[in-house]
């Protein structure tokens, strides 16, 4: 059964990186430009297991999107990935308080993407 | 090349071989410049041959050979480096280190490099240890002053720790500074540092140890030369103990056998 992510970040050029490293992992990938156009998504696509996602966006940020998703019993189980130019310690704490399983700092090449990825996910 | 750079080539060559046991390949020659050039500047030489003629002829321990050796060496690493061989630690390794159940261990980490290694194990057995982890002895060793300099230290950049660390473990273990984030004190005291060449024995009063990590060196040298090392870090394993080897490494003779990704056992 092929894996599915959602991939959230208002950079079309990061979103098309990541993409590209997920597909070539075997994920097939949606993509969203905000937390609010993610969540929209996830409600339509219940089957999505991992979400790689942005911090700063417009509408809604990626902080507020992590709680929205934690918030809702539909999307337990899901696997919240913070991909972030933020490299505070106090941010970091933030995203996992708010409910991140991890938090992956900009600029990422794909390979490292990839690499964490494993690690995160266990595989 | 200039004929003149061509035999400064050859010199550091032969004197990497020799002191240090890494072998240069002739098509690394980029080197010369790529590396040496700026220790050249920085040292006030004329050009990188004067630099390696000095450092060739004159003493082992001069400014001029040690800065070679630093730049002519790899230091390539980073936190928890290859995701089966850190799996394979905690499920088959560790297990069996506490059979008897958990006591303190001693650990090298032999050609150490900027320390990531060594805080990975320090960070790893206060996870899964932390009865035993503080009394547990984590010697580090590297050929380089400079890089043993900056693994004591303990500050890294974004982008070092990124590679390898979660989010979780880097508010657990590090804590912010100028430029990136250090580890935290009490990780930095359960590890000690010192200069050794793997060439030489460590002294016997060294002891022997549970753990023997040499992992991504050995590939760089001859297989006469990994037969050497393989036996100096022999003498100092404890029995029942293990070797960790990069994962796509492969042991230089017969005295070691595989368990699991990247760990051997003597035989």
């Amino acid at each position: 059964m092929v894996r599915k992510a959602l991939v959230v970040d208002d950079s079309m050029a990061v979103r098309r990186m990541q993409q590209r490293t997920l597909e070539s992992l075997g994920w097939q990938v949606y993509t969203a430009s905000n937390g609010k156009k993610a969540l929209g998504a996830l409600r339509v696509c219940p089957d999505c297991t991992l979400v790689l996602t942005d911090w700063h966006m417009p509408e809604m940020d990626g902080l507020q999107f992590v709680r929205a998703v934690r918030s809702e019993p539909d999307f337990e189980g899901l696997r919240v990935v913070m991909v972030t130019s933020e490299s505070n310690l106090n941010s970091v704490q933030l995203a996992l308080e708010a409910g991140a399983d991890d938090l992956i700092m900009k600029p990422v090449s794909s390979d490292l993407l990839g690499e964490r990825l494993a690690e995160i996910l266990d595989e | 090349m200039s004929k003149r750079s061509a035999n400064a080539w050859k010199l550091a060559q032969d004197f990497m071989r020799t002191r240090a046991g890494v072998v240069l390949d002739d098509d690394q020659d980029y080197l010369l410049n790529a590396r040496l050039q700026p220790v050249a500047s920085e040292l006030g030489f004329p050009d990188v041959p004067a630099l390696v003629e000095r450092a060739c002829r004159g003493h082992a321990s001069s400014p001029e050979a040690k800065a070679v050796l630093d730049a002519l060496t790899t230091h390539e690493t980073y936190f928890f480096r290859e995701q089966a061989f850190w799996k394979a630690f905690k499920q088959e390794i560790l297990p069996k280190l506490f059979a008897g159940g958990q006591r303190p261990l001693r650990i090298w980490s032999a050609a150490c490099s900027t320390g990531q290694e060594a805080y990975s194990f320090a960070i790893l057995l206060s996870e899964l240890a932390p009865g035993v982890a503080k009394d547990c002895e984590i010697f580090a060793t590297d050929i380089s002053q400079p890089v043993i300099h900056k693994a004591r230290e303990g500050r890294y950049s974004s982008f070092e720790v990124n590679r390898g660390v979660s989010g979780a473990r880097l508010v657990r273990h590090f804590r912010q500074c100028t430029g990136g984030f250090r580890v935290r004190t009490q990780v930095r005291r359960r590890v000690r540092w010192d200069e050794h060449n793997l060439f030489e024995r460590l002294p016997s009063n060294a002891g022997r140890f549970d753990l023997i990590l040499c992992r991504n060196v050995l590939i760089y040298f001859s297989r006469e030369d990994r037969q050497r090392v393989e036996d100096h870090l022999l003498a100092h394993l404890a029995p029942g103990g293990f070797v960790g080897l990069g994962c796509a490494e492969r042991s230089a003779g017969s005295r070691l056998s595989s368990v699991s990704p990247g760990w051997y056992r003597q035989l």
